[in-house]
């Protein structure tokens, strides 16, 4: 029983610790994304909005270096294919992936990341999906 | 055919007539053109119209010229109407000369002369009724220079302060005799003096060959009512010319002078009061990230969006929001066309580094861009992000319809909202 008791402390440790990682990654990711503003559309209306798809792919490229210096994490390349990356430029709005409302044109991120326990293993419980969003928006 | 000489009666009544007329011609060749009257009447006119009449008289004057030896002439012609039932020329006259001393023929026409052959060669078609040299003499004649003077002034109200052109205009109407034995002429006249009173104090004289018109530019400084005059002074020559019974002419030629003048009632009202009121502009900026303005186009905004700590070059564009109007006594007559000169940038200096902002206090040209940089968010003033205000003292020239320019200085502002660059939810 103490074994278990402590096969579960580590392994959720570990777990919220790949989830925190993950979080700043994608997090950072968006933040970097957020930058990419729509120069012409910025010097026709005055107004600061995203370029979606340059938006977008500096998310996704972001990621990719991000989740890279991640140990635990396997197969960088293919979590970050497989994110789901939105560009809002109509706000007010609400984030696709958590429900948070945008005030602001922002980069919203999600992926999903398999887990694997280490001792949990033992009791038959091997991994879990890990599914991680973010945004980052313009914002004063 | 008549031919003198013909019948020894005819020569009698030849002789005596012949007789008769030398005593005649000897008193005319004592004809002194004195004799000849010339009477000039100069009527000066105020009110638009003068005239000058010219008569020569002469009752002194006989007809037929003297035959006989006592002139001098060598031949002696008889004339003899003669028709000929044409419908050009329905008669002639016949003008046989003969030599005085010998009384022989000079003009017979050679014996294969053509039809109609009436014995001469010299034949004069005259006309169907007369001719001047059956008439007799007119006692007198005359000639009549008709003097017409109009006034105009343009514009026939005119405003106080302004220009008015006066212009006036001499017209002539002659009339003269010329006959055989009396002339009577009026020539080379000319104005010599022009004088315009405008009615309001001022006088232009225009002296010497000036011609029938004259044009004068005149400012009446005063609202009122005006009567304006134009005076001309003309002179001239008549000349009679008057024929004794040999042809010879004996001038006659006089001076006259004559003042014509007529007046134009005009008036000059208030210069009405013009009012230019400025336009109501502000300023317009184009953002652009980028260190130069990239051409831009369009119209400007008054709130845009920056990001923090970058660069922004603003393109400055004139918004008007309502043209300068010119007002006539308080009523508007028109819209300014508005641009911008110039523009200075107030306030405090911005974030830029190292000298690359746009210095406040400096005019630049329109067409300079605005270079800022914003290093701290808005400010948070009661929950509320309170944007960046931007002074700008915006030099504007506008030019009304009548062609004033006005210019100004106006100030003016934009605001900005200041961004983070991107911050995570």
């Amino acid at each position: 029983m103490l074994i278990l008791v402590f096969a579960l402390a580590v392994d959720i440790g570990s777990l919220q610790m790949q989830k925190l990682r993950l979080r700043y990654a994608v997090d950072l990711a968006t933040v970097t994304a957020a930058t990419d503003v729509d120069t012409g559309y910025y010097s026709r209306t005055g107004r600061l909005q995203l370029e979606a798809s340059t938006a977008a792919a500096t998310a996704r490229e972001y990621l990719l270096r991000n989740l890279r210096g991640l140990a635990d994490t396997p197969n960088p390349a293919a979590i970050a294919d497989a994110a789901d990356i939105t560009v809002v430029n109509r706000v007010p709005a609400l984030d696709p992936y958590t429900g948070m409302r945008l005030d602001r044109p922002a980069v919203c991120a999600r992926i999903r990341v398999p887990h694997r326990f280490d001792l949990l293993g033992w009791i038959g419980l091997r991994s879990v999906d890990l599914t991680v969003a973010a945004n980052s928006e313009i914002r004063s | 055919m008549k031919t003198p000489g013909t019948t020894p009666k005819a020569m009698l009544a030849m002789a005596i007539s012949l007789a008769l007329l030398v005593g005649t011609a000897t008193s005319g060749q004592t004809l002194d053109a004195t004799s000849a009257v010339v009477t000039i009447t100069s009527v000066s006119g105020y009110a638009g119209h003068a005239f000058v009449y010219a008569q020569v008289s002469d009752s002194s004057l006989v007809y037929p010229a003297p035959t006989g030896t006592g002139h001098q002439s060598p031949f002696v012609a008889d004339w003899v109407p003669q028709p000929i039932a044409s419908a050009a020329c329905p008669w002639v006259w016949a003008v046989y000369v003969f030599d005085r001393a010998t009384m022989t023929q000079i003009n017979a026409p050679p014996p294969n002369a053509p039809s109609p052959n009436f014995g001469t060669t010299t034949m004069i078609c005259a006309g169907p009724s007369s001719t001047p040299v059956d008439q007799p003499p007119m006692a007198d004649a005359a000639a009549r220079l008709d003097l017409d003077l109009r006034l105009s002034i343009d514009p026939a109200v005119s405003t106080a302060g302004s220009p008015s052109v006066v212009s006036a205009v001499l017209s002539s109407a002659l009339t003269q005799d010329l006959d055989l034995y009396l002339n009577m002429a009026i020539e080379d006249w000319a104005v010599t003096s022009w004088t315009l009173d405008f009615g309001d104090g001022q006088v232009a004289t225009r002296n010497g060959s000036i011609g029938t018109a004259i044009s004068l530019t005149h400012t009446y400084f005063a609202a009122g009512r005006y009567d304006a005059r134009a005076t001309a002074e003309v002179s001239g020559h008549a000349q009679a010319a008057v024929y004794d019974r040999y042809g010879n002419v004996h001038l006659i030629r006089q001076p006259f002078s004559v003042v014509v003048s007529n007046d134009l009632a005009t008036s000059a009202r208030t210069r009405p009061s013009r009012t230019y009121l400025p336009p109501q502009v502000a300023i317009g900026v184009i953002p652009n990230l980028s260190s130069s303005n990239g051409g831009a186009s369009g119209v400007g905004f008054r709130q845009i969006d920056a990001l923090r700590g970058a660069f922004t070059t603003l393109a400055v564009r004139l918004l008007v929001l309502h043209e300068g109007v010119m007002r006539i006594d308080g009523v508007a007559r028109g819209l300014g066309q508005s641009r911008l000169i110039a523009w200075r940038l107030d306030g405090a200096i911005s974030d830029a580094p190292g000298g690359s902002g746009t210095v406040p206090g400096t005019i630049q040209a329109a067409s300079e861009s605005m270079r800022l940089q914003w290093n701290s968010p808005d400010q948070i003033v009661s929950t509320h992000a309170q944007d960046y205000l931007v002074p700008v003292t915006l030099y504007v020239e506008t030019r009304f319809p009548d062609g004033h320019i006005g210019s100004y200085a106006i100030r003016s502002s934009f605001s900005v909202s200041v961004n983070f660059a991107a911050q995570s939810g």
